[in-house]
């Protein structure tokens, strides 16, 4: 047993804190670090200087066009860069479909799709959930129905995250009404230019835009743009799922979120009591067991080991961990949390120092952070993950 | 970086389990209810001759030339058995001490070989009542020492007392058997034994003394490190038995015409303690890896905060086991209720909680 990282991980760790140092923008590390909503341009300036470094899709196999990082590379470079206030890493094209199409779509697919992805000149969004069938995808109703040469799809997606930015929505579509729910769903490549789609935005519980609503009417999609067999869908989606929540801990964020509380606590006075000390060296304790459950699936994944159920531990905690650090933050606001009318936060999107702005992006993360909790499988689905796979109950 | 066992590490770790199966795989009853599970000196000689109170000790100390990966191995197959021998007062408390005074191979390797106990205090408040002055022939020790783990069955105690001219802290190694010592044996809330030891005026020789004022406080405090970890790994163990036996019973126990594991209610509480038993472990390997590092604050802050976890998320196994066993997890008929007491046991021994949240909160006063 050993804990330290090899030198060749030291200077990967290096090499990514260096290059976060003199790439990543002030004014969109700014807008990280005080939780303040960023534009779609700022993910995608973001994204093509990853793009432009290579490290876009770093964990990629070397002949898709990636790096072929190691477990434990991929996982230095999420923390290093979450930790130093770079934007999510928006994982629908690179970590969802990018996988999925260079694992089991066809080499022209792989041609036609992938290099999009690594140029960031694609942004994709995921279709999986409808208005029916949320954390039960089976009972999904979207219908694909073949004519020819194309599927003619009807139905609607909801919660699609950042649909309105996209330009490709990767869905899952039942094609075959009578088999069994699970079977009977195909996994379909979209274009959001094609006639027949609307997309309808949703507010969410923090007055902004996230999520979608994707209505589909007679859409006609090439049945080119089938990945995988027919019907067997559901199983390049459960390998998607996977993906998703390994992706989930985000051990550099907690510990960013840590300071951030520190700094407000600061500036208002807050460490001389007790209590706030305690609640902090809790969410401490909580970041550390979340980081070392990490460290142990990194370990056993690089032995060789597939992570199972393992996953689900670290998208169930690092999703609770994180929604309670983002209520506390607001705790330690206190009635300075309570000014929130987002317009005025979109109004002067770069302005930070505002008075009644300033400190808006702290409680837009507190809200939004119930959302985690729910997406990707809800935590009442994972613990059902974890009592059927882990546990045989 | 890999945090898997060597093989030489998983051998330790199948010996102890088979070990613990042979000894104790047939105990239904908790320490309290039986006298002669308490603590047996046969048993403690099998356990020495089988190599493990050397596991973790370094070959120049009479040990094996493993370290603290190893002394976790043990610590958390016996915690899993319930194994109620001296492993955290004497192999890991005692040993450690003698080891940090100074003391050479031919010094420990009576207590190696199992056949001289020696144990030493762990309710970290040993400081406070002993004193040892100047007397006729030399010093002499006076005061109590309330809770002397095995206090009864030990053949040599280290116990820290406070100089009475110098005010400094003087460790001491005295046989249970010197002049002036007193014991009365008592069951602590583990149902496991305890003396409270009083002293009057016990002659102490220069050769009895361990070490005194810095060195004194340096070896107290590295192996308080060393048996934080090891509590958190016993911990792990008792909290992984407590664990696979619940999740038994949730499987055979019927109740309206199902197995009460059938219950959603109960997965997610059963799912959510396996949670709590990964992030223990995850938090023991911690401990264990701080261990490995250069001793001072920022080792004693990271044990600490394994400590506080680990204890935290073994008790919630703790409390849950009993609920989700009924009424049948109230009685000593099943073990469960004993490992409860055991973890609760760990989570009041070295101070308690209140001195480690103390240390890991302490950061957020700036």
């Amino acid at each position: 047993m050993d804990a330290a990282w090899t030198a060749e991980d030291e200077q990967f760790r290096r090499e990514v804190r260096q290059f976060c140092a003199e790439h990543l923008p002030d004014s969109i590390r700014e807008k990280v670090l005080a939780s303040r909503p960023l534009a779609r341009d700022d993910y995608m300036r973001w994204q093509d200087i990853l793009a432009k470094r290579g490290w876009i899709a770093g964990f990629w196999p070397k002949e898709y066009g990636g790096c072929g990082w190691t477990p434990t590379q991929s996982y230095i470079f999420q923390e290093e860069t979450s930790y130093a206030g770079a934007p999510w890493l928006l994982p629908f094209g690179v970590n969802y479909v990018g996988p999925v199409i260079y694992t089991f779509g066809s080499e022209a697919q792989k041609r036609r799709y992938l290099p999009g992805i690594l140029s960031n000149e694609v942004f994709w969004c995921q279709g999986y959930s409808e208005p029916n069938a949320g954390s039960d995808l089976a009972r999904l109703k979207t219908r694909a129905v073949r004519e020819g040469d194309v599927y003619v799809v009807n139905g609607s997606k909801i919660w699609t995250t950042m649909a309105h930015w996209a330009d490709w929505i990767f869905a899952l579509v039942r094609t075959d009404p009578s088999a069994k729910p699970q079977e009977g769903i195909s996994f379909l490549l979209i274009d959001l230019k094609s006639p027949g789609i609307t997309i309808e935005p949703i507010k969410s519980i923090d007055g902004l835009h996230h999520f979608n609503q994707v209505f589909f009417s007679d859409v006609r999609v090439p049945v080119e743009n089938r990945v995988g067999e027919e019907n067997k869908g559901w199983t390049y989606a459960k390998f998607l799922l996977g993906h998703e929540r390994v992706l989930s801990a985000e051990v550099g964020k907690a510990k960013r979120c840590l300071e951030r509380i520190q700094q407000l606590a600061r500036e208002r006075g807050l460490t001389a009591n007790a209590r706030y000390r305690d609640r902090m060296a809790g969410f401490e304790i909580d970041v550390l067991a979340l980081e070392w459950t990490t460290l142990r699936l990194l370990s056993a994944v690089m032995g060789g080991q597939s992570p199972g159920y393992e996953a689900s531990i670290l998208k169930l905690r690092g999703s609770t961990i994180l929604q309670a650090m983002s209520e506390f933050a607001v705790d330690v606001l206190s009635a300075d949390a309570l000014p929130y009318q987002p317009e005025l936060m979109l109004d002067r999107i770069n302005v930070a120092d505002e008075e009644l702005t300033g400190t808006m992006g702290i409680v837009t993360e507190f809200l939004f952070q119930r959302a985690p909790t729910i997406w990707g499988g809800s935590n009442e689905i994972q613990r059902n993950i974890i009592a059927k796979h882990a546990l045989g109950l | 970086m890999d945090l898997s066992l060597t093989p030489e590490q998983k051998l330790l770790q199948d010996s102890v389990a088979r070990f613990a199966a042979e000894h104790y795989g047939k105990r239904k009853r908790s320490p309290s209810a039986d006298p002669s599970d308490g603590f047996d000196r046969e048993t403690w000689r099998e356990i020495a001759a089988l190599g493990w109170l050397g596991a973790g000790l370094e070959e120049r100390n009479g040990g094996f030339g493993g370290g603290p990966v190893e002394t976790m191995v043990i610590m958390e197959g016996a915690g899993k058995a319930l194994m109620s021998e001296p492993l955290l007062a004497t192999m890991v408390m005692a040993t450690r001490l003698l080891v940090e005074t100074g003391q050479s191979a031919d010094d420990i390797a009576p207590l190696l070989a199992g056949d001289e106990i020696i144990t030493a205090a762990l309710a970290d408040r040993a400081t406070g009542t002993l004193t040892l002055a100047r007397g006729g022939q030399g010093a002499v020790l006076s005061g109590r020492e309330p809770l002397m783990p095995y206090g009864d069955a030990a053949d040599r105690f280290i116990l820290a007392a406070k100089a009475e001219e110098a005010g400094e802290t003087v460790l001491i190694s005295l046989p249970a058997q010197a002049s002036g010592v007193s014991r009365k044996g008592f069951r602590t809330l583990d149902g496991w034994p305890a003396a409270a030891l009083a002293f009057e005026n016990t002659p102490v020789s220069e050769d009895e003394i361990l070490a005194r004022g810095q060195a004194a406080d340096r070896a107290q405090s590295i192996a308080a490190d060393h048996a934080i970890a090891a509590l958190c790994a016993e911990a792990v163990g008792i909290a992984q038995g407590l664990f696979d036996r619940t999740l038994d019973y949730l499987k055979q126990r019927e109740q309206f015409g199902q197995p009460i594991g059938r219950f959603q209610a109960l997965q997610h509480r059963m799912a959510d303690m396996f949670i709590a038993l990964e992030e223990a472990r995850s938090l023991m390997i911690m401990a264990t890896m701080a261990l490995t590092g250069p001793e001072g604050d920022s080792r004693q802050r990271t044990l600490s905060a394994a400590r506080l976890g680990v204890l935290s998320r073994t008790l919630h196994i703790g409390r849950e086991a009993i609920q989700l066993h009924g009424g049948m997890g109230m009685t000593e008929e099943l073990p469960v209720g004993a490992g409860f007491r055991r973890l609760k046991t760990l989570d009041l021994i070295f101070g308690g909680e209140p001195p480690h949240l103390e240390r890991v909160a302490a950061t957020y006063r700036q």
